[in-house]
């Protein structure tokens, strides 16, 4: 299916805030990696915004993330950005209707958000194509630690889509347990829940 | 490698489809089946080959009843806070029969299955929803509504869907921001316990919803609201002091009236109105029409001078004088306009034979969408005619049925370019039943 021609190519999010085109942050991962992210995309992450909400920390002095490796942040910063780039194709209410816009909220634009979806959805897909089990745990525990709800939210709901109609050694492999049940603790489970296991048919 | 703490595995055990899934996690590992009590939500609906599995004498061996599972997995989970049980929509479909409907088994708004369970789970409980098996439910009322009213304390959100339900002992849940009734007989003619037990509402979805005489919906908080109504009511009315988002499908009622002032979304399908009382929208932004007399319907409304976003579209063709002057006469200041193929067709149609007079407001027209059934030489002229009047259109698509082909669409669209390039062009395909196609031309 073609995809409809991009006419309106989408305006930087960095650019339109103002005054904050120059402005980054500097942080420091657990391996030593140093990366400046723009002020808009930090800001996403909630550990990062209270740290520097909490006192007037100099923007310029890295940030330590001792939790956080460098390709995972690498990874959930083009995360953000992408996100930020997408919420932004839902134009905001303009001054004209300032009181039905505190209610309305981005309500009016059908068009664009049916849009802003659809490039979620095509963006998430190929952001996790390739990742391993591994690289997803770790991501979900950085976006943890991070405190980054939206990159939460999505990973969980990913790696529930995974593990979802696999069998029980996939989730096991998944999770990195062990099965620790009795052969008999076992049977007794299967049969206690003898009704989620009509009909399917364990790969 | 380093495992996910507990708090991260329920967050991922809490977003799987259902509850059969969780289930089966539970023999991943003791932790896993610990932890899996701690999920907040049960979520189980009986799919059709469950259903046709347990009506076939040869299934062996012989399935967990339905209702024996929903009690079992919710007993005694007094930290639950969402629950969703029901019947697949497909069980929607199958035929009455006189056995079918004596059972029990499918039937969730039985009063006595759901007391079994709810008054333990429902101090805590913020939303529930129960869509059930309308044949086993559509000859009984139920009484389930007064139960949920004095087990759920701290209910946000309220659906129930394929039921008939009675109002009575029905007491005030001042918590409740959120109902949908789908597909419901209501014991409540005129809305007057709705009103009275639910006044906080925010949202309401009244889908279908039959057994009502002169509907009053009056509700001081709501925000949104979509009210799907046969012809039955006699009238129908909305208070809504804050209502910002209308849907409403009606047929022809007697009388409709809407005191809506912060109205700004606003979707009206009906087939044709008689007394259409509504005072003005002071704040109206979208608007959308469908109806099979546009003409008349668009003349019955108020200015519309706020209305930015128009879409119009003819349920069924009726030349009834129609015409794109006229929708500038009550919307002035429109930026975009989306036309329907029923309306884009009376729209032409009346154009070949009266022609365009222009108006002020189509200079401020930026955006057209319009949908088109065929497609034939008179076809340019009139989309020529509306370029001619609408001097700052900076956008127009033309989505044209699938019926008409590739080369005189094409042809169209290469003229349109020609004749006015400062327009952005953008070509679809729509057919009956499935998602419109864009199509990219090559530059």
């Amino acid at each position: 299916m073609a995809n409809g021609e991009n006419q309106n190519p989408n305006p930087n999010p960095i650019e339109a805030t103002p005054g904050a085109a120059a402005r980054t942050i500097t942080l420091k991962t657990a391996d030593g990696e140093i990366f400046e992210v723009e002020e808009a995309v930090a800001m996403e992450f909630g550990t990062v915004k209270s740290f520097f909400e909490d006192d007037a920390v100099s923007a310029t002095k890295p940030m330590p993330l001792p939790n956080v490796s460098g390709s995972a942040l690498s990874r959930v910063i083009t995360y953000c950005r992408r996100s930020l780039e997408i919420r932004s194709m839902i134009p905001p209410a303009t001054s004209e209707d300032a009181t039905a816009a505190e209610a309305v909220q981005g309500e009016g634009d059908l068009e664009a958000e049916k849009a802003a979806k659809q490039e979620r959805k095509e963006f998430e897909a190929e952001f996790l194509k390739d990742e391993s089990n591994e690289d997803v745990k770790e991501l979900i525990l950085a976006a943890n630690y991070l405190n980054i709800k939206e990159l939460l939210d999505f990973l969980c709901r990913s790696v529930a889509l995974r593990i979802q109609n696999k069998s029980v050694e996939y989730a096991r492999k998944f999770f990195g347990i062990e099965g620790d049940y009795t052969p008999e603790e076992e049977a007794q489970i299967r049969q206690e829940y003898a009704w989620a296991f009509e009909g399917v048919d364990e790969d | 490698m380093e495992e996910l703490p507990p708090p991260l595995i329920i967050e991922i055990l809490s977003r799987l489809g259902d509850s059969s899934e969780l289930a089966r996690c539970r023999l991943v590992s003791r932790t896993l089946n610990s932890l899996s009590r701690e999920v907040s939500k049960v979520h189980l609906l009986c799919t059709l080959s469950r259903y046709l599995k347990s009506r076939a004498p040869e299934t062996e061996p012989p399935l967990t009843p339905f209702k024996t599972i929903i009690s079992n997995l919710v007993l005694h989970r007094r930290a639950l806070r969402s629950v969703l049980i029901g019947v697949e929509k497909s069980l929607r479909n199958i035929s009455y029969d006189e056995v079918e409907g004596e059972s029990d088994d499918l039937y969730l708004t039985d009063v006595g299955f759901v007391n079994q369970w709810l008054p333990n789970i429902g101090g805590g409980l913020k939303s529930l929803s129960v869509s059930d098996f309308w044949i086993q439910s559509c000859w009984r009322k139920s009484e389930i509504l007064s139960l949920i009213s004095s087990c759920c304390h701290s209910l946000i959100e309220l659906q129930v869907k394929n039921a008939w339900l009675s109002v009575d002992g029905l007491k005030p849940m001042p918590t409740l921001t959120s109902l949908t009734l789908e597909y419901i007989r209501l014991d409540d003619e005129d809305l007057h316990k709705v009103n009275h037990c639910f006044p906080y509402l925010k949202v309401l979805n009244l889908i279908g919803v039959g057994g009502l005489k002169e509907p009053k919906i009056h509700l001081l908080h709501l925000k949104t609201c979509l009210w799907t109504v046969s012809n039955a009511p006699l009238s129908l009315t909305i208070l809504a002091p804050k209502l910002v988002k209308l849907k409403l499908k009606c047929i022809k009622p007697q009388s409709l009236v809407l005191e809506t002032p912060l109205l700004s979304n606003f979707h009206l399908a009906l087939e044709e109105a008689n007394e259409f009382k509504v005072k003005e929208f002071p704040h109206l932004r979208n608007l959308k029409l469908e109806s099979v007399n546009l003409c008349s319907l668009i003349s019955m409304f108020p200015s519309g001078r706020t209305v930015k976003k128009l879409r119009v579209d003819s349920m069924k063709l009726k030349m009834t004088g129609f015409n794109f002057d006229m929708l500038f006469d009550v919307f002035p200041n429109l930026s975009y306009l989306h036309m329907g193929s029923g309306a884009w067709k009376e729209i032409e149609n009346y154009f070949h034979s009266r022609g365009m007079e222009g108006r002020p407001g189509m200079k401020r027209l930026k955006e057209i969408v319009g949908y088109l059934v065929e497609c034939d030489y008179l076809t340019f002229s009139f989309i020529f005619s509306i370029l001619d009047n609408c001097t700052n259109l900076s956008d127009m698509a033309l989505v044209i049925h699938k019926g008409v082909d590739n080369p005189t669409a094409c042809g169209l669209i290469s003229r349109c370019r020609a004749a006015c390039p400062r327009v952005r062009w953008k070509r679809g395909m729509w057919t009956e039943g499935t998602e419109d196609l864009w199509v990219s031309e090559p530059l």
